[in-house]
Parts: structure tokens; C-alpha cells; sequence
């Protein structure tokens, strides 16, 4: 409620705020999450975290994906109860909603495309009246102080679909600021973001800190974190591992707290050595990706490794008929195919399991055995026998372990592992030539992600079939692959054999960084 | 598969950890309950009439009568479940299957066509109209929604073109006999509708195609992503749809011999009612064939009911609208208690699991 947006444009902050290098600080942090545990069904998203953010300082959120780095700050914003532990934000404990002086900026920033930046700004507080009607100039007037403050040079009453995306990220700031917070969590600002634009974003929160505001970043981009933030806190399976100052951190040092991940010896005998090619691309371009040439072999894991932004899942996703192809040739089997429809793509042989399970992969309210016979490979005036499909249903659920074993349970009723399994399970019956999987085993335990990994390798030698891997788990890509391709900004820059690697080299790579 | 061993263990493993019986006779009941219920509510109303008015409720006159009058209510209530099964509205099924039953007395008594124009021709136009709604969900991408509620709207000022207004009575003699032509002592509307429950029973339980509904209705994405054609399965279920009502609609025409514009309005919540009813029975959760039965009867036996107790008229639109309300809730509860239920089944498992690997660990 406290409206106080008239600053003159210096670095001091409003009323009570402190100025600049007030990090030592410790009458009232920013966040304090103690012990938080969180349970979503089979999986257990947080463990043990913790978190300590002190006002007027620029705090780093790390951790691989799945680390429960998203569930922390939903806990945060008040949308889920934590089932242990206790959460302060600002000083009062989290209840249902965000606490009063903190604003939760996510991925899609949440702005309203149609309207003017000033109307964006206004909406989230309070549009300035005059008679009690909504008095347009001295709305546009306040939302320009606001900007001004931040160094800004947006116009606030263009449209906020206009704007470049690095300037809408910037107005989802200035929406937040506009209202006087004192803690803004921003996840992934900058993931779409080229490096000239996160400068600007990266200023815009040194500004807020200079007002002591407190900032909570979430962050793949190693730059960001070693340039801007002022300490880190590391996820890893849902517990904090470190929380450390970044001063003198080096590039090496914060991919190895990240990844975390010794490297582990695989048995790759059954590796096979003169593998046929059985997918082929050459120059394939998208609109946001460029030429790209890559092989999958014969029993072959082939892995495109990345960040979020690196563009291989836009590739999987041309090659499954979901993204148009600007350019480039697909070859299945050394025979030139078009994939311009899933369903065109596996008539070519190619076959594509989503990487999002819920939204793309199942019918939960359909038992295991619908899910896996989705379209039944059959002519459409043969009945189907439930008998038959019982029985198959069985036998794929007990090749790929998963359980209980009973087709006829509603989907939802399974594990997310096993749900996983089913979803993989559901394309062998097409018998592919090409498995893309799109991060086959997010959100999946431990052991069930272990299952998987050993069934695929056997599928893949055992019926010649070639998997395309596309994942942001490294670790991941260094256990199962034979071959990565690695993308940074829409284009392979460096193809290895898994071999010659481990899971810290990969995550350098991807971020470009050399060691 | 190379090692056995290894996987059996695994097996053995895995079914620990996601054990969830919860072994509790009180889920298996409300299970039951929930599959059955409708069905036991129809039998618990059938019962409650016939003690209390036996002597004209309990009489084959009434059966008779109520399931001859509800034919054209079951063939709508056929008609609109396709669409519901892929997750679509159909809300011109009412005005639709009027235009049916106008265009088949109107075929003949105004135009003078021979009888079986006017027995084939309305339910082409019926079966057409079904497509222009598909087409216009899938290429103009208008919410299903919205685009039938305006053809809705729309056949009925054709409706009311083509009858200037005016009661259509008096069909000849070519066209009732057909329309109340009795097959078995049943008259030829109730057992079409029969028919037609069989033949959706058998085409969307037991072909692929109606796996591939069950699916898009499931889930849309995932379908797609699975290869089903989904905008042709969807066009076809409005054009199944067409065809159903336009059947019931003329059917229902060559049976009194007499049309008005007004019978569609009549149509629609009746049948919308039968098969959000029929959604929470049987296979619950989804939209079937022997449910919407159920529902349809349940509906038609408390109404006839009530008229024969002698309540008011307006109960009869009071009933159904209030019955579709309570069903839709009544199934979404049972989906919300079943998913809590395995949840907490769910942690239980976990905690367990916990316990056992401290267990293990000390």
C-alpha cells in the first residue's frame, strides 16, 4: 500500500530503505526458508532446502532442472504450502498468497500484450484518478517516473506487444517496482535473451539493489551469476548443497557446484562399432535454429545437449513434424522422407515421445492399456479385443518394469516413472526405425530413471533402432549416449563421443565457457 | 532383456515403492456405488412410483408410453454424446432434430413429395448441417461452443422461414404409418433409438475408432502426437451427430404427423441431462452409451411421475435442469475423492519407503 513512486531519480531509496552497501544487514532478511520439504505425489520435489537472502543484495537460485529449484519459488509466492519446514518472506510467514512488498516476475512475465506499458504498470497497483475515473495522463506521468528511475527508455504508452522481449522483461520489473516492493524473485529472466539485452537487465537489478531491494534470480547462464549476483544458493535433488558469496568464484567452480556430478562409468560394451546410419540430416533450419547436420546409427543414443535456449528441442521437434522446416533434407534408412505432420513423420518411421508427460503424453483419466494402444494399429472395422490388448499391454508393461502391472488402472492412478514407462512403452508397438525422447526421464525417480535407461539401451540393439536423446540433464547424457551433439544458440558447436567426457566438461560446453 | 535376474529384482523393488492398495473395503464399495448408482436411483424411482401410485404407474400403458415418448430424447441425447466424447459441444441438436421433424411433415404436406424423399431427405439435410458444424470448429477454429450455439440460433429462424410461422399437421397417411409402425409391440422410434444405443455401443467401445475418441477427449495433444488424424475424428462426430439427430427428428415428425418450430427447445436439456447422467455411471468419468440410457429414463420416470402424483407443469423443466447440475457436480466430486484418496495412499507409500530405507540405514 505504500505509494511513495514520486523519487527524485538518485540512488537513494524510498523512506525507510537503506542506502547501497547495507548487505550486512541482518535485522530482517529478505527470504528465510529453513527444512522446507514438499512432496507432489510419488516424488519428493524438496528435501531439505534452505534459503537466505539479505535485503539490498542480488542472490543467485541454482540448480540442474528437477533440482526443485521452481517448487521453491512457487512455495515463496505462496501458491504451495510447504508439508515441512518454515518460510518467511520479508518477515512474515507465507500464507496463501505473496507476501505484502514481494513480486514474483515468472518466464512468461505475465504482462497484458494488449494494453500500454503504463496500463500494465497501473493495473498491478493502482491507476492514478482524478474525479474517480482512471486519469490517463497522470497514469502515463507515474509510470514514466517509475521508468526513469530505472534508467529506462520505454515509452509507456506503447503496447507491450510491440516491445522486444528484453523490454517487456524490463516493464515486468518496472510493473514490480512501481508498487515499491522490496524483494523481486525473477525465474529465468534472460534464458531468451542475447547478451547485449541481458546487460540491460542485469543493470536494471544492480539499480534496484542500489535501492535495497532484494533480488532473487533463477538462472542457467553462468554470466549472469558471475557478473551480477552477489551469493548463490545450489538445489540438488531438492536439498541445499551450497550457499556460498560468488566473489572470487571462477566459471569452473560454479558449473562444478551446479552439476555436482561424478562422473560414472557406464559398461558401453554393447556398444555397437560400424553402426549403420539410420537417420540422416543434413542442413535442417528452422526459423530459430541454423543448418544443423547430425546421424543416429543403428542402435545407436545419439544426445543434442543444450541449454533452454540452445535449440535442441526446436531440431526434435522439426523432425516430429511440429516445427515448419525452412531448409534440409531427412533421411530414414538412407530413403529421403518428409515429416511435415507427426503423422507423416511416423509414417516415415520416426516416432517422438513429448517432453512434457501431462500436457503432450497421457490421457490420465484412460487406463495404462488405452494410453498405450492411443490409436490402435488396426483396420477400422476389427474390433478390438480387449483380451489381446490385455495381454500385450502386460507384456509391454513388463518389459519396460513398469508397476503394479495391471493395464487396466487409470493412468493417473501410476507413478510419474511409471507413467514415463508407459509413455515410452506406448511406441514400441509402432516398431520405429528413429526414437526421438524429449527428456525422457524429467521429473522421474531415481531408480525408475535407471530402469529406463538400461531398457532403452537394450531396445536400441536389439531391434536396430536409433535414439535421438534430447535432454537438459547432463548427466543424463553422459550415462546413456554414445555421441552428443552439443547446441549453444540455435547450432551444434562441438560433436563428441560421450566417452571422451564427463557430465562438468558437457555443462562448460553448453554454456560456452572453455576449462 | 539380458539379465534376469537383475530385472526381477528390480520388479520386486519398484511394486514396494509404488504399493498403493490401501486395502480398504469402504473404497471398493463407493466404487461400486459410483458405478452403479444411477442405475440403482432409476430402479430406487421405478419402485418408489410404483408403490405409491400403482395402479397408473405400475401399468405396461405407462412403460409403454414413456418409452416411445422418450425415443426422441434418447436419439438427441445420442446425437450430442459423439461430440462430448472429443470434448466438444454440439447445442444445435435441438433445433437441428426440429428441423428434421419440420422438414419431414413439411416435405409432404406442403411440397408433396413422396414419402421416402421426405423420410431421406430431412436427415441428409440434418447430417450436412452436422458437418457445417464441424468445419466450421476445425477451420475456422471457433469454439465448439460458441459456433453451435449460433447455427442453433440460426436453424431456427430457417425453421421459422420455412413454416412462415404456421404449425405444420396433417401428414399423410405414407408417412405415419411408418412413423408409428410397431416392431415387437414397440413403436418403430423406440427401437431405432435401441438400434442406434447398439450400434454406438459397438462403434465406441469396441472399434478404433472410438479408442481414438476416447483419447482426443483424453487428451487432445497427446492424441495428435500419437498420429490420430484428430480434426477428422472430430468433423466425423459432428457429422455422426447430424446424422443421429436428424434420424430422431424425423422419426419423431413421421410419428405425430405434425411439426412446430418450437420443439427444439424442448429437445435440448433433456438430453444434455441424460448424458452428463450417463458420464457418472458405468464407465464414470466419461460420456457412454448405456449411461445416457439410464440418465434419459431416470429423467423421464421421475417427471412422468411427479405429472402422475400431480405436481405442476413447470416441474418439468425444473427437474431436468436441476438434475444436470447436480450430476456434473456429483461426477466431479467423485473424480476430486478418488484422486485425493490416491494421494494419501500415495505419501503413505512414501513415508513408508522412508521408514524403510532409515530402518535400513540404522
Amino acid at each position: 500500500m505504500s505509494t511513495d513512486v514520486a523519487v527524485d531519480d538518485t540512488c537513494q531509496g524510498p523512506g525507510s530503505a537503506t542506502p547501497a552497501p547495507g548487505r550486512a544487514q541482518s535485522d530482517a532478511l529478505a527470504i528465510e526458508v529453513v527444512g522446507v520439504r514438499k512432496i507432489y505425489g510419488p516424488t519428493v520435489a524438496l528435501a531439505d532446502a534452505r534459503l537466505r537472502v539479505e535485503p539490498g543484495t542480488i542472490h543467485g537460485l541454482l540448480g540442474e532442472n528437477g533440482a526443485g529449484k521452481s517448487t521453491l519459488v512457487r512455495i515463496l509466492a505462496g501458491l504451495e504450502r510447504p508439508d515441512a519446514g518454515h518460510v518467511r518472506v520479508l518477515g512474515s510467514v507465507v500464507q496463501g498468497h505473496a507476501a505484502p512488498g514481494s513480486a514474483f516476475i515468472h518466464q512468461d512475465l505475465g504482462l497484458f500484450p494488449t494494453m500500454s506499458v503504463a496500463d500494465n504498470m497501473a493495473l498491478g497497483n493502482s491507476f492514478e484518478r482524478r474525479y474517480g475515473l482512471i486519469a490517463e495522463r497522470l497514469t502515463v506521468e507515474a509510470a514514466q517516473r517509475t521508468l526513469d528511475r530505472l534508467g529506462m527508455t520505454i515509452n509507456p504508452r506503447s503496447l507491450v506487444a510491440e516491445l522486444t522481449l528484453a523490454d517487456q522483461t524490463a516493464v515486468a520489473i518496472a510493473r514490480a517496482l512501481h508498487s515499491g516492493v522490496k524483494l523481486i524473485v525473477l525465474d529465468e529472466p534472460t534464458a531468451y535473451l542475447d547478451a547485449e539485452q541481458v546487460r540491460g537487465v542485469m543493470d536494471i537489478l544492480a539499480s534496484l539493489r542500489r535501492e535495497g531491494v532484494a533480488c532473487l534470480l533463477i538462472t542457467h547462464r553462468a554470466n549472469d551469476v558471475l557478473e551480477t549476483c552477489d551469493a548463490v544458493t545450489v538445489l540438488r535433488d531438492g536439498a541445499t548443497v551450497v550457499e556460498r558469496p560468488v566473489l572470487g568464484m571462477t566459471p569452473a567452480e560454479l558449473v562444478r557446484i551446479i552439476s555436482g556430478h561424478e562422473p560414472r562409468q557406464v559398461d558401453r560394451s554393447t556398444r555397437p562399432s560400424d553402426a549403420t546410419v539410420v537417420l540422416a540430416v543434413k542442413g535442417l533450419t528452422t526459423a530459430t535454429t541454423k543448418p544443423t547436420d547430425l546421424t543416429v546409427g543403428q542402435g545407436e543414443i545419439v544426445a543434442l545437449c543444450g541449454l533452454a535456449d540452445a535449440g535442441t528441442h526446436v531440431v526434435a521437434r522439426a523432425l516430429f513434424g511440429l516445427e515448419p522446416i525452412v531448409a534440409g533434407t531427412i533421411e530414414v534408412d538412407g530413403a529421403r522422407v518428409v515429416t511435415a505432420s507427426p503423422r507423416r513423420a511416423m509414417r516415415a518411421g520416426i516416432a517422438s515421445v513429448p517432453a512434457n508427460r501431462r500436457r503432450d503424453g497421457t490421457a490420465a483419466n484412460l487406463s495404462a492399456r488405452e494410453n498405450l494402444f492411443m490409436r490402435p494399429v488396426l483396420p477400422w472395422w476389427r474390433p478390438l479385443s480387449s483380451r489381446r490388448e490385455r495381454r500385450l499391454a502386460a507384456e509391454l508393461m513388463q518389459r519396460f518394469l513398469a508397476v503394479p502391472n495391471e493395464p487396466d488402472r487409470e493412468m493417473a492412478t501410476f507413478s510419474g516413472g511409471n507413467q514415463q514407462k508407459v509413455v515410452i512403452a506406448k511406441w514400441w508397438n509402432t516398431a520405429p526405425r528413429v526414437l526421438i525422447l524429449n527428456e525422457p526421464t524429467a521429473g522421474v525417480d531415481l531408480s525408475a530413471k535407471a530402469d529406463i535407461h538400461r531398457i532403452l539401451r537394450g531396445y536400441c540393439i536389439e531391434h536396430g533402432v536409433g535414439i535421438l536423446l534430447v535432454s537438459s540433464d547432463f548427466g543424463e547424457i553422459i550415462d546413456v549416449a554414445d555421441r552428443i551433439y552439443v547446441m549453444r544458440h540455435g547450432q551444434v558447436f562441438q560433436h563428441v563421443e560421450s566417452a571422451d567426457c564427463d557430465a562438468r566438461q558437457l555443462v562448460a560446453m553448453a554454456y560456452g565457457e572453455e576449462i | 532383456m539380458s539379465n534376469a535376474e537383475t530385472n526381477s529384482g528390480a520388479v520386486r523393488e519398484a511394486r514396494r515403492r509404488s504399493d498403493t492398495s490401501d486395502g480398504a473395503v469402504g473404497a471398493r464399495v463407493l466404487e461400486l456405488g459410483g458405478r452403479y448408482g444411477l442405475l440403482i436411483l432409476l430402479i430406487a424411482v421405478l419402485v418408489l412410483f410404483s408403490v405409491w401410485i400403482p395402479e397408473s404407474f405400475f401399468a405396461w400403458q405407462n412403460f409403454r408410453g414413456t418409452l416411445s415418448q422418450q425415443a426422441i430424447i434418447l436419439m438427441v441425447a445420442f446425437g450430442v454424446m459423439l461430440p462430448l466424447c472429443v470434448d466438444e459441444f454440439d447445442f444445435s441438436v435441438g433445433a437441428n432434430a426440429a428441423m428434421a421433424n419440420i422438414f419431414c411433415v413439411g416435405f409432404s404436406v406442403l411440397q408433396g413429395w413422396p414419402a421416402w424423399v421426405c423420410i431421406i431427405l430431412p436427415v441428409v439435410i440434418s447430417t450436412l448441417i452436422g458437418v457445417l458444424n464441424g468445419l466450421i470448429v476445425i477451420k475456422l477454429k471457433v469454439m465448439s461452443f460458441v459456433a453451435t450455439l449460433g447455427s442453433a440460433t440460426a436453424l431456427l429462424g430457417f425453421s421459422q422461414l420455412y413454416t412462415d410461422l404456421q404449425d405444420l399437421r396433417g401428414a399423410p397417411e405414407s408417412i405415419t404409418r411408418i412413423g408409428r409402425a410397431e416392431v415387437l409391440g414397440l413403436p418403430l422410434p423406440t427401437v431405432v433409438a435401441l438400434i442406434t444405443a447398439a450400434v454406438l455401443v459397438v462403434i465406441l467401445q469396441h472399434l478404433p475408432v472410438g479408442r481414438e475418441m476416447d483419447a482426443i477427449g483424453g487428451n487432445r495433444e497427446a492424441a495428435r502426437l500419437s498420429g490420430i488424424n484428430v480434426d477428422r475424428r472430430v468433423l466425423a462426430t459432428f457429422a455422426g451427430c447430424g446424422l443421429i439427430v436428424g434420424i430422431g427428428g424425423m422419426l419423431y415428425g413421421a410419428n405425430l404427423g405434425a411439426a412446430n418450430t418450437s420443439t427444439g427447445s424442448t429437445l435440448l436439456l433433456p438430453a444434455f441431462s441424460g448424458a452428463f447422467l450417463g458420464s457418472t455411471t458405468i464407465r464414470p468419468g466419461r460420456f457412454n452409451v448405456v449411461g445416457t440410457l439410464i440418465g434419459v429414463f431416470l429423467l423421464a420416470f421421475i417427471i412422468s411421475g411427479l405429472e402422475q402424483v400431480g405436481v405442476p407443469v413447470w416441474i418439468e423443466s425444473v427437474v431436468p435442469g436441476i438434475a444436470l447440475i447436480l450430476a456434473v457436480a456429483a461426477s466431479s466430486w467423485a473424480i476430486r475423492a478418488r484422486a485425493a484418496r490416491l494421494r494419501e495412499a500415495q505419501v503413505r507409500s512414501l513415508t513408508r519407503e522412508d521408514a524403510d530405507t532409515t530402518e535400513q540405514a540404522a
